[in-house]
Order: structure tokens, then C-alpha cells, then sequence
């Protein structure tokens, strides 16, 4: 698999079923159903972000979810308190929180701390914004906003109202699989490319000109970005947001959502999201099953199939391809 | 006005050894593994639910010999724990890359707290301290809990203790050998691995122990492990990487900046904590006592 | 203590070190060193191990900040600029163990560094344009046959044997279209057979793109072969430099290499 010669109909493919499935779902599913799959499209764009970062850059942070919740609360604050916004200029004052956000961390902490250590900065960071978010009255403390209202989308000479049946069910589909194309043109073009050598070998990339700490913020800015992304679609989605949303337990879902779809596979964390929207969903009424099985999935993962989904089904692959070449071969070795 | 000084510092130091207590099991697995295990946080919990359990069958009244007795039944109980968790994990890490070494040991106190949250359930658990504990002692204005003398002391002492078997012993001298260069240690004999199962183990008992001894020093969430871990790993990346004694003064120098958020700036727990982390790691990124980082 | 035995002749200088000292706390690793690379020059430093050979080379390269001194680089002093940018302004270095991207295929690894080059100059790319472009894939290719590795193009670096990774390697400073090649010990770990390919290849190299170049080596034949100019570190110090027969034929020299007590610190 040549990362310098790429080939878009796999990826494109799998794009377009995924989003026929989900658009067809409204029509056959239930309510509860329905609600699941959007809050799965926002995880998958959620866990892409942070595999961004994470596969592409091999930057691990341990506080994505500030950005979700940034985004998410961003969102939601402007649509209730400055409803006059277009909804377009809403989710990109929300997408530049997330922005700013991620380039503070960065600058902070990127280039002085190691790998370990930023990882614990971050997880001290997203402890911070949700102790923060808990103590602001103007976002509803412990309660969170509410009542969040989904608005038309404007476009000047007609509008799209989101509000109406599963108007905003189909725009938030679309909206994370644009985000989805457009972070993968990232990972795919040179600047992907540019990227994999930092991850690789930054010693060797810096000798060779590249700029290893401008790169890695880059790529940490573009992940945080995407995650506030997938926060701000949720928040009219869910038309509630908490500080859970901030919680040390929210960071980990990307990881899990990465690691267990495989993290080396750009369409990974969406193997992840759907599969654990499954598990999630079966187990929802437990109480502490659902740390259980997060860690307890990582665990497994880390330790037996590195590779998540995608790796194993990948080898699995490979092997089969290998034994029907042998096959072939000794086929005809042995026609005379 | 003296009296509230005193009384501040005297939480503040308070602070510091609890803190101190976790951190130093932290650092020493870090120091000679080079792992820095986010469960250690996780098994200090449970060792504090552990010795809660333990100190419900003797209703209100607590007899220190008691206390101490439950904190060293947790201990046993995270240290046989921490066998099995040695073998299951552990021991298949050594061969992982080092973020997913991370990850491993975040998933594993995940898995701690969907344990507790199990078996103890979400609510908020309290235990007193055991009697001859229970009272203060007054110095002009201040009230100083002697719990809190009692939590200062345990610091204390297993920061001496470290320090005298790390520095004059040659059980000490072995393991630091083995922390700068495990190479040479198996090259000159010494059973490498079994000193790293060892240590996990021990690091884990410890975790168990400092749980049983603070038991009274919070109320029992199942957010103790992360409010615990964020402390300790706060200490660690202040003090530096495997040195006791950078944790000892880390805890020190961040109990006071905790005593002074608390007084200052209560509505807003954590910021200061953090912005100081933030600024360490600006000016001095290799800790207080760190080496400098090579290329 | 640093005797010149002669200057080089004409042409600027691309090097130039001025009095660097570099300390890692209390020891002294290089003191009070000059060096100079003139265009076209093939300046090989060599010494014992532990004279600070691979420290001075992490100085004049960027990777390490010199604790005094000046580095200038065709004129402009680069001495807080750090390696990537020094790269930029035409420096490729190689490293003792091979440094390549080992998860690639050969052929990937220049491919990357072209487009790292590409990057440097500027030289924008569609957002949308994914795979490599054609030129640079051409451009690659032609670069592995010239060191003779267009074999193992399709291979993955990571099993590539110690020669080939170093002449992937150079095949990548070669990418950058450096003026300046520093190769620390290009020829470590090779058998006879595969030093002598190096050095014509080397040699060929420097030759057909007009480089200047700085190694360092323990193999006389190599010094012998490819230097035009030869410094001896010894304790951190350039205790003598000049044509490499004269050096060759220097006292000093001698004391040094033969272990005789000399009286040096």
C-alpha cells in the first residue's frame, strides 16, 4: 500500500454506502434508531479527528473531549442567545473556539513536553474546561443548556428549515460526511505525506527540512478543529448539552473509537464509532458496565489485536490472497 | 491572622503528603519500568473502598490498631491484584510501543473505576478516622486535625524510608542500576525481570496501602482515581521523571499553590493547578529536578 | 592548540565553525573549535572514539545548540538556527545508523523527500491532488538507479540490509539537492566489498553534483581515498589539520593514534 500513489475509489465507496445506509434509515427505523445513528455520524467525525492527530501526527491526547464540548457548547450558547446568527456563521464561530483551543494547547505544551507528558496536560486541560463549564452561569453549570432550537439554514434566496421532520438529520449526514472527505483529502495529499514522516521518524523529517513542530501543531490545530466540528452538529442534534460532554469519559470514546475500528486506517474510527454505537446501545442501562467495557475492549485491543477491525480483517486479507496465489501456482506446476 | 497562615499551610502540607503518598509508588514504577501507570490511581481507590469496607464492620467507633490493620489489608488485596494484573498485562507490555503502553494503563484504570462504580455503586461513601485521630490540636488560632498530623507523618516517613533503602542499600543501589541501564544489570547477573514483577507488584501494594491510610482524608467517589492520578501525575511532571525526591518537593511546592487556590480562588478549583503545571513545563520543561532532555 | 598546516585554496567558504565550545553540564565535549569547508572541498575529520566527533557534527548540522562559537553557513551565520532550516539552506546530513522512514517502500522514501524539498522551495500543490506527482516519481526513480537501488525500489525499507539503508539514505540527501553533504561515518558496518562501492559511489556523487562534503570516518583507506582535507579531533579539540599526507606524515598524529603519552589534558 503506497501512501504516494492513492487510490480514491475505496475510500469514496465505502463513503457513499455508509451515507445510503444512513439516509435510508429514517425510513425503516424507529425514532430511538434514528437518534442513535446521528450521534454515531458525529463520533465518527469526532474519532477521525482525534486519529488525526493520533495516527497521522502520533500526538495522544487524553482531553479531546474540551474540543467536542467547546464546539458543542459554542453552538448551543449562540443559538439561544443570539438567535439571529445564520446557523452557517454559528457553526463557524463554534469551529474557531475549537480552533483556538487546540492552538493554545499546542503552543503550551506541543513542542516542550513529551509525548507522556502532553498526554497528561491534556488530560489536565480537559479536567479544567469541565470544572470551568460547571462553574459558568451564562452556560448553565451543572445543568447545561437546553431547549437548544435547530435553525434554518439560509441561504439568501431560499432557506432549509432544519427544524422541520429529519431536515436536520439529513444536513447534520451530509455536514460530518463533507468533514469526513475533507480530512481524509489531509491525510491522503502531501501534507499527509509530510505528516507520516513526523510521525515515522522525526529525527530523519526535521533533516530533511521539514518544520517537525510546526507540523505536529498544524496537524493537533486540524484535529481539534473537527472535533469542535462534530460538537457543534451535535448540539441542535441532541438540543441539550452538559458537562459531561467535557468529561475525562468523553476523551476516551475517540481513542476506543480509533483504536478498535484500527487506528492505521483512515475510515478506522468510523468501524469503531458504529460498533461501539452497537455495544453502547445494548448496555446502556448498567451502571459501570460501560467503563468496564471501554476498558476492557482497550485492553483487549492493545494487547491482542493491535490492529483493531480494520488490521485483522486487512491480514486476514493478505493471507487469503497469499495462500490462493500458492495455490494457483502449484495449480499449474503441476497441469502438464 | 498567623493562625489562618498556619492553618493554611498546615492543609497545605496535608496536601502535599497525601499527595505524596501516590506519587511516590508512581514515580518509583516509572523509575525503573519507564512506565507511567495511569491504574495506579485506579488500584489506590480501590484499596480506599477496600479498608472502607473493612472499617464498616466496626460501626463508629474506629481503634487505630484497626485503621491500620484495614489500610494493610487493602494493600494485600491490590498487591494479590496486582499479581494477577502483572501477568495479564503487564508483562505483554514490554514488548508494546510506548503510547500504547499508555493506553494500556489508561484502559486499565477505566476498568477500575466500572469495578468500583460495580460493586460500590455511584454514591458518595465517608469514613472518620479512627479513634485517637478524631481531635485537633490547637495552636493559637489554628485547629490543626491530627488526622492530619497522622496523613503528614505517614508522608514523612515513606519519603525517609525511600530515601534510605534507594541511597544506602544495596537492595536500593540494584534497583537504580536497573532503572539507568537494564542491560548491563542482566549482563552482571541480576534477575531483571523478576525485579520488575517486583516492583509492579510492590507499586501496586503501595497504591493499596496510601488508599487504606487516606481512606478518611475524602469522601469515597469513584472519582477518586482520577482526582488522585491528576494530582500525582502533576507532581511527577513538576518534579521530574523517577526522582523521589523531585516528587517530594513537587508535592511541597504544589500543595501550597492548591492551599492558595482554595483560599484565593475557590470558585475556580484547578486553574491554578493547571496554569502552574503549564508554567513549569514553559520555563523548565525537564521538572525541578529533571535531567535536561538530550536531542 | 590547533595547528594549520595549509589553507584551502580559492573558492568561498561553504562551513565555516569559529571558536565552538559545546558542554553537557560540566563536560567539555568540543573546545575552542575551528573548522572550515571550502566548495568542493572534501574535509574528513577524524579521531578516537570519544572526541566528540558525532557532538560536532550534531553542532554544525543544527541538531544541538553550540554552548559558544559561531556557525556560519556560504556567509550567513546560522549558529541559533535550527537543523531543519539549515537544511533548507542546502545542508543534507546522514546519520551513523541509517535514519529512513522504515514503514515505506525505498522508492516512497525519495518520493517523500522530494516533496519535502518541493515544500521547502514553496513550491505549492493542489489541495486536492493526492497522489505523488509524475515529475517527482520520475525524478525518484532515476535517483535510486544512480545509486544503484533500483532492485529493492518497491521494497519496504525496514528490511533492507545496513548498506542498502545507508545508500537509501544518501539517496534521500541527495533528493534535497544539498550544496553541502555531511555524512557521519558512512562506511560503519559495511564488509571491504561494500566500503569500496560506497566510496566510488560517494566519490562519484560528489563529483557529478558538484558538493562540498564533511565526514567523518575511522577507515584510513576511505580517508585516504576520498578527503582532500583532513582534521584530526582529539579531546575536543582540532589539534591538527591540512593536506591529508601531511597529516598523515604529522608527529603529533602519530602520538595520538599510537596511544603515546603526550601530555594532552
Amino acid at each position: 500500500m503506497s501512501i504516494t500513489t492513492v487510490r480514491p475509489l475505496g475510500f469514496f465507496v465505502s463513503l457513499a454506502a455508509l451515507l445510503v445506509v444512513a439516509c435510508a434509515l429514517p425510513h425503516f427505523a424507529n425514532r430511538g434508531v434514528v437518534f442513535l445513528a446521528g450521534v454515531v455520524a458525529t463520533n465518527i467525525v469526532f474519532g477521525i479527528a482525534f486519529n488525526f492527530a493520533f495516527a497521522k501526527a502520533g500526538v495522544l491526547s487524553f482531553g479531546h473531549a474540551m474540543f467536542f464540548a467547546v464546539g458543542a457548547y459554542a453552538t448551543a450558547y449562540l443559538i439561544l442567545n443570539h438567535s439571529w446568527m445564520p446557523f452557517l456563521l454559528i457553526l463557524l464561530i463554534a469551529l474557531a473556539c475549537g480552533a483556538l483551543l487546540a492552538l493554545v494547547t499546542a503552543l503550551l505544551a506541543l513542542r516542550r513536553a513529551g509525548g507522556v507528558s502532553f498526554a497528561v496536560i491534556t488530560l489536565a486541560l480537559g479536567a479544567l474546561v469541565h470544572v470551568l463549564i460547571t462553574k459558568m452561569t451564562v452556560l448553565g453549570r451543572n445543568d447545561g443548556l437546553a431547549g437548544v432550537a435547530r435553525p434554518p439554514l439560509d441561504f439568501g434566496v431560499f432557506s432549509v428549515p432544519l427544524a422541520v421532520g429529519d431536515n436536520y438529520y439529513y444536513f447534520l449526514v451530509v455536514t460530518c460526511a463533507l468533514a469526513v472527505v475533507l480530512m481524509w483529502f489531509l491525510w491522503s495529499n502531501r501534507f499527509g505525506r509530510s505528516l507520516q514522516t513526523v510521525k515515522s521518524d522525526p529525527a530523519r523529517a526535521g533533516f530533511l527540512g521539514v518544520d517537525v513542530n510546526a507540523k505536529r501543531l498544524k496537524a493537533f490545530v486540524i484535529s481539534g478543529t473537527m472535533a469542535a466540528l462534530a460538537g457543534a452538529l451535535f448540539a441542535p442534534w441532541a438540543q441539550i448539552v452538559s458537562p459531561e460532554l467535557a468529561l475525562w469519559t468523553q476523551s476516551t470514546m475517540p481513542l476506543l473509537f480509533a483504536l478498535l475500528g484500527g487506528s492505521a486506517f483512515y475510515l478506522g474510527p468510523a468501524v469503531g464509532a458504529i460498533l461501539f454505537g452497537f455495544l453502547d446501545y445494548g448496555t446502556r442501562t448498567m451502571v459501570g458496565v460501560s467503563d468496564l467495557m471501554v476498558g476492557g475492549l482497550l485492553l483487549a485491543v492493545v494487547l491482542a489485536v493491535p490492529g483493531g477491525m480494520l488490521g485483522m480483517l486487512s491480514a486476514l486479507w493478505t493471507r487469503m490472497t497469499v495462500k490462493r496465489e500458492t495455490t494457483n501456482a502449484k495449480l499449474s506446476e503441476a497441469r502438464p | 491572622m498567623a493562625g489562618d497562615l498556619l492553618t493554611i499551610l498546615f492543609n497545605a502540607m496535608t496536601w502535599s503528603m497525601a499527595t505524596f503518598l501516590v506519587a511516590s509508588g508512581l514515580t518509583i514504577v516509572f523509575g525503573i519500568l519507564h512506565v507511567l501507570n495511569f491504574s495506579h490511581g485506579g488500584f489506590f481507590m480501590i484499596g480506599a473502598y477496600v479498608a472502607y469496607t473493612v472499617l464498616t464492620y466496626f460501626g463508629f467507633e474506629v481503634p487505630l490498631w484497626a485503621y491500620l490493620a484495614a489500610s494493610f489489608i487493602a494493600a494485600i488485596a491490590t498487591g494479590v491484584a496486582g499479581v494477577g494484573v502483572d501477568a495479564l498485562i503487564f508483562r505483554r507490555l514490554q514488548n508494546v510501543e510506548g503510547v500504547y503502553v499508555l493506553i494500556a494503563t489508561y484502559a486499565l484504570l477505566l476498568v477500575c473505576d466500572g469495578f468500583v462504580k460495580l460493586v460500590w455503586g455511584l454514591n458518595y461513601l465517608g469514613a472518620s478516622p479512627p479513634n485517637g485521630l478524631l481531635d485537633a490540636i490547637f495552636l493559637g488560632d489554628a485547629i490543626l486535625p491530627t488526622y492530619s498530623l497522622f496523613v503528614i507523618g505517614c508522608g514523612l516517613l515513606v519519603f525517609v524510608l525511600l530515601e534510605c533503602i534507594l541511597n544506602h542499600t544495596s537492595v536500593g543501589r540494584t534497583l537504580q542500576a536497573i532503572a539507568i541501564d537494564p542491560w548491563m544489570a542482566r549482563a552482571v547477573g541480576i534477575d531483571v525481570s523478576a525485579v520488575y514483577r517486583g516492583t509492579v507488584i510492590a507499586g501496586f501494594s503501595l497504591a493499596g496501602l496510601a488508599g487504606g491510610l487516606l481512606v478518611a482524608n475524602q469522601s469515597l467517589s469513584p472519582e477518586l482515581a482520577h482526582i488522585y492520578i491528576l494530582q500525582a501525575f502533576g507532581v511527577v511532571i513538576i518534579g521530574g521523571m523517577g526522582s523521589i525526591r523531585g516528587a517530594f518537593i513537587a508535592s511541597i511546592f504544589l500543595g501550597l499553590v492548591e492551599a492558595i487556590s482554595a483560599t484565593h480562588l475557590p470558585n475556580y478549583p484547578g486553574v491554578l493547578f493547571f496554569a502552574t503545571i503549564a508554567l513549569v513545563l514553559v520555563i523548565r520543561p525537564q521538572g525541578l529536578l529533571g535531567k535536561e532532555a538530550t536531542a | 592548540m590547533s595547528v594549520q598546516a595549509t589553507t584551502p585554496e580559492g573558492g568561498r567558504q561553504m562551513l565555516e565553525a569559529r571558536k565552538v565550545f559545546k558542554n553537557y553540564g560540566p563536560i567539555k565535549v568540543l573546545k575552542n573549535v575551528d573548522l572550515d569547508l571550502a566548495d568542493g572541498e572534501r574535509h574528513v575529520v577524524i579521531g578516537p572514539n570519544g572526541a566528540g566527533k558525532s557532538t560536532l557534527f550534531k553542532v554544525l548540522s543544527g541538531e544541538v545548540q553550540p554552548t559558544a562559537g559561531t556557525i556560519t553557513l556560504r556567509g550567513e551565520d546560522v549558529s541559533s538556527m535550527p537543523g531543519f532550516k539549515r537544511v533548507r539552506k542546502g545542508v543534507g546530513r546522514t546519520f551513523q545508523v541509517a535514519r529512513i522512514f522504515l514503514e515505506m517502500s525505498a522508492l516512497d522514501n525519495v518520493i517523500v523527500s522530494i516533496e519535502a524539498r518541493d515544500a521547502n522551495e514553496g513550491k505549492s500543490r493542489g489541495f486536492f491532488t493526492l497522489s505523488s506527482a509524475p515529475d517527482v516519481i520520475e525524478e525518484a526513480t532515476s535517483i535510486l538507479g544512480e545509486l544503484g537501488l533500483t532492485k529493492i525500489a518497491e521494497t519496504q525499507a525496514a528490511v533492507l540490509s545496513h548498506g542498502d539503508r545507508k545508500r537509501l539514505e544518501l539517496a534521500m540527501s541527495l533528493a534535497l539537492r544539498p550544496k553541502i553533504l555531511m555524512l557521519d561515518e558512512p562506511t560503519a558496518g559495511m564488509s571491504p566489498t561494500d566500503r569500496l562501492a560506497a566510496v566510488n559511489l560517494i566519490d562519484k556523487i560528489v563529483r557529478e553534483n558538484k558538493l562540498s562534503l564533511l565526514l567523518t570516518e575511522h577507515d584510513m583507506g576511505v580517508v585516504f581515498q576520498l578527503g582532500t582535507r583532513l582534521s584530526v579531533l582529539h579531546y575536543g579539540e582540532i589539534v591538527v589539520s591540512g593536506l591529508p599526507e601531511d597529516v598523515r606524515a604529522n608527529p603529533l598524529v602519530r602520538e595520538i593514534y599510537l596511544g603515546r603519552k603526550s601530555g594532552h589534558a
